[in-house]
């Protein structure tokens, strides 16, 4: 993966092309506008990893107007401002994420995935779990391409769970989500809603880890 | 008399003063004028009258003397002849007019009926003299044999007099409170549009320091509002000026803590884990990223003062609040957003931005692990952040408002201060933030809310239109 980075900050870009590079991809450095644009020109990128701030200029303005010639490549920014303006007026611009300085490269590298993955277009908001499909946002649950109706409670639970698939999840966390939206929690809920939602999506999707709590039993894809 | 606190009251009861005290005194002057004049006519018409009467009274007295006039008392001129003022005097038994023919020696020779027997007057030199109930003119016949004094009641002559005054008194009562009215109602127009400009400066505070548009000011307030808008003016740019430091204040510091976090990171990776060194550099790595929240937090701070110069569109609440829920819950495990009807307001997103994060931090550090911290919007442009708070009590519920009311407590960084923002913004913007308890035991929430009612759109800059007077 070939990246550009337009940071005018030495220290800041060596590192994080040394981080990126030992990930296995070509950096690009420049630390100014005008040398990214040249750049841009001459050579084909897998993403833009852009400063807000740079000596020759906002890269506001110079970004939207990239998009506006046709700019295809994905872009992140890399900002020092804290503002959350600065941050709609950069994704306004084009961006496609923004990270916020100072940051950790683990979590640059994890974002700069994301966004190529998803401009190959393959993520979504759908989570996969063995046979069920999970639709977070929309609040849709699919059992082998099946639509499976959930009571809010029951919906509640199941989120604690698909939001660790593998991982165990205490009865008190459950009971402490159930409480949170305010409903009652008498000392077997759990229990019963666990059971309603075996019923509903089959026996063993959900596992009881005896004294820990309960998992999800499928690998999150 | 109740004080009038009005500009227009102050000036009408002014004006309707100063009238009346005109009024009364150009009456009063008239009334004078008119009692010289009257009594001027009045003594002319006596006068006439004297010296009409004298020559049929001594005729009469002659006749009366040879017997005459009791035989034939269709002789009497005082009786018959017709003439004009004596007739009236006369006949009509005037009780206002009497007199009396004296001789030389004063002695009353013939007298009207309602006259005295004795002298009115002493003496009998021809003019006007002045009783105490009589105005009283005396004439002679050119050789001193006879004189006639006639005497008119001054409560007639007066009567007329009277009867002026309650003229003019009657005209001054009905043009007074009109004229009062009109004043009033002048003065009140003249200065709608300063009640206008009054009204203009009113409505300025930390959200709206636009200029004051000119509205047809009289000349002495147009340097008012010049003075009021270069104030608003310099208000303004002095609070954009804080805005701007902080930005850069915030770039200025953010980029080497930036540095140092990067050059650590490389570092610890190179390291690897294990080695005393590496146990070091997380401490080193735990202060900057101690040293970051507070920066962070100490320039939220200082943009509290500048939040409400906002004049762009409205804000999503939903957007702002998705933003900072990836921010602050990457994996998206604990913050719940309930957006079906998310109020747009007109404030600074940035300002919104600050409040939310802080709430949805302070839940996420204080509700017990894994539990969600719940941002419910209302359509009524209310927002509430709800986390399970088991250990809180009513009281200390208390003292955290407390707290937070009276600034800062900087002992305990990011909860005191987190709270101290968000109420320093909350105060800023009008927004008004309550914290409360639901439910009881391990189901325990802490509910803080914000109501947005107060931040609705500015109405527009354009004036009230102008009332009818």
């Amino acid at each position: 993966m070939r990246i550009l980075l337009v940071e005018d900050e030495a220290a800041l870009a060596s590192a994080l092309a040394e981080h990126l590079e030992l990930q296995g991809m070509a950096v690009d450095s420049f630390d100014q506008l005008k040398h990214a644009s040249a750049a841009l020109r001459t050579t084909e990128y897998d993403l833009v990893l852009l400063d807000l701030q740079l000596p020759d200029g906002d890269a506001v303005p110079w970004l939207k107007q990239h998009r506006q010639s046709q700019l295809k490549t994905p872009v992140i920014i890399l900002t020092a401002r804290d503002q959350i303006s600065d941050r709609i007026a950069g994704l306004d611009a084009g961006a496609d994420d923004y990270v916020i300085k100072p940051y950790d490269l683990d979590e640059v590298s994890a974002r700069i995935l994301a966004v190529t993955r998803r401009q190959a277009g393959l993520a979504t908001n759908e989570v996969q779990c063995g046979d069920l499909s999970v639709d977070l946002q929309r609040r849709h649950l699919a059992l082998k391409g099946e639509r499976v109706e959930l009571t809010a409670r029951e919906w509640s639970i199941l989120e604690t769970l698909i939001k660790r698939p593998g991982h165990v999840v205490s009865k008190e966390q459950i009971e402490d989500r159930l409480y949170a939206f305010g409903h009652e929690v008498e000392s077997n809920t759990v229990e019963v809603y666990i059971s309603r939602l075996r019923k509903k999506l089959g026996r063993e999707q959900i596992a009881t880890v005896r004294g820990l709590g309960y998992r999800l039993d499928v690998e999150a894809r | 008399m109740k004080r009038a606190s009005t500009l227009a009251a102050r000036i009408g009861t002014r004006i309707a003063l100063s009238l009346l005290v005109v009024w009364i005194l150009a009456t009063v002057i008239s009334l004078l004028v008119l009692m010289r004049e009257l009594n001027a006519s009045y003594d002319k018409t006596l006068q006439e009258t004297a010296q009409r009467l004298l020559p049929l009274a001594i005729s009469d007295y002659q006749l009366h003397q040879v017997g005459i006039l009791e035989l034939r008392p269709d002789l009497s001129l005082l009786q018959n002849f017709d003439l004009g003022l004596t007739h009236r005097i006369l006949s009509d038994q005037p009780e206002y007019l009497l007199y009396q023919l004296r001789d030389w020696q004063g002695k009353v020779l013939l007298r009207s009926h309602n006259a005295p027997m004795s002298p009115m007057l002493s003496n009998i030199t021809p003019g006007f003299s002045s009783l105490e109930h009589f105005r009283l003119y005396t004439a002679s016949t050119v050789d001193g044999r006879y004189h006639i004094q006639v005497a008119e009641s001054v409560k007639h002559r007066y009567g007329a007099l009277v009867d002026s005054l309650i003229l003019f008194l009657l005209v001054f009562l009905l043009a007074l409170p009109v004229s009062v009215l009109l004043v009033y109602t002048a003065v009140k127009g003249q200065l709608v549009p300063i009640s206008r400009f009054t009204s203009a400066i009113a409505q300025r505070h930390g959200q709206n320091l636009k200029p004051i548009d000119p509205m047809n000011l009289p000349d002495d307030f147009l340097e008012v509002q010049q003075a009021t808008n270069d104030l608003l003016e310099r208000l303004r740019s002095a609070l954009n000026s804080e805005r701007e430091f902080a930005a850069n204040a915030a770039h200025e510091l953010r980029t080497p803590l930036a540095v140092a976090s990067v050059q650590l990171q490389r570092l610890r990776q190179e390291l690897g884990g294990g080695t005393e060194q590496s146990q070091r550099l997380v401490s080193v790595a735990e202060s900057l990223q101690r040293l970051t929240r507070l920066v962070d937090k100490l320039l939220q701070l200082a943009r509290a003062e500048s939040a409400g110069l906002y004049s762009g569109t409205p804000t999503s609440v939903a957007v702002v609040a998705r933003m900072i829920a990836r921010e602050l819950d990457p994996g998206n495990e604990r913050i719940e957003l309930l957006m079906e009807q998310t109020p747009e307001l007109q404030l600074d997103p940035d300002a919104l931005a600050v409040i939310l994060s802080n709430l949805i931090e302070n839940g996420l550090k204080y509700a017990p692990s894994a539990s969600p911290v719940i941002v419910r919007a209302g359509s009524d442009a209310t927002v509430h952040v709800e986390n399970l708070a088991p250990n809180l009590d009513a009281d200390s519920l208390e003292g955290l408002q407390q707290r937070f009311a009276r600034g800062p407590e900087r002992n305990k960084p990011g909860t005191g201060l987190g709270l101290a923002i968000v109420s320093a913004f909350c105060q800023q913007l009008g927004i008004n933030l309550q914290l409360k308890l639901v439910g009881s035991g391990r189901g325990q929430r802490l509910c803080v809310s914000l109501d947005f009612a107060a931040v609705k759109p500015e109405p527009s800059p354009a004036l009230p239109s102008p009332r009818s007077v």
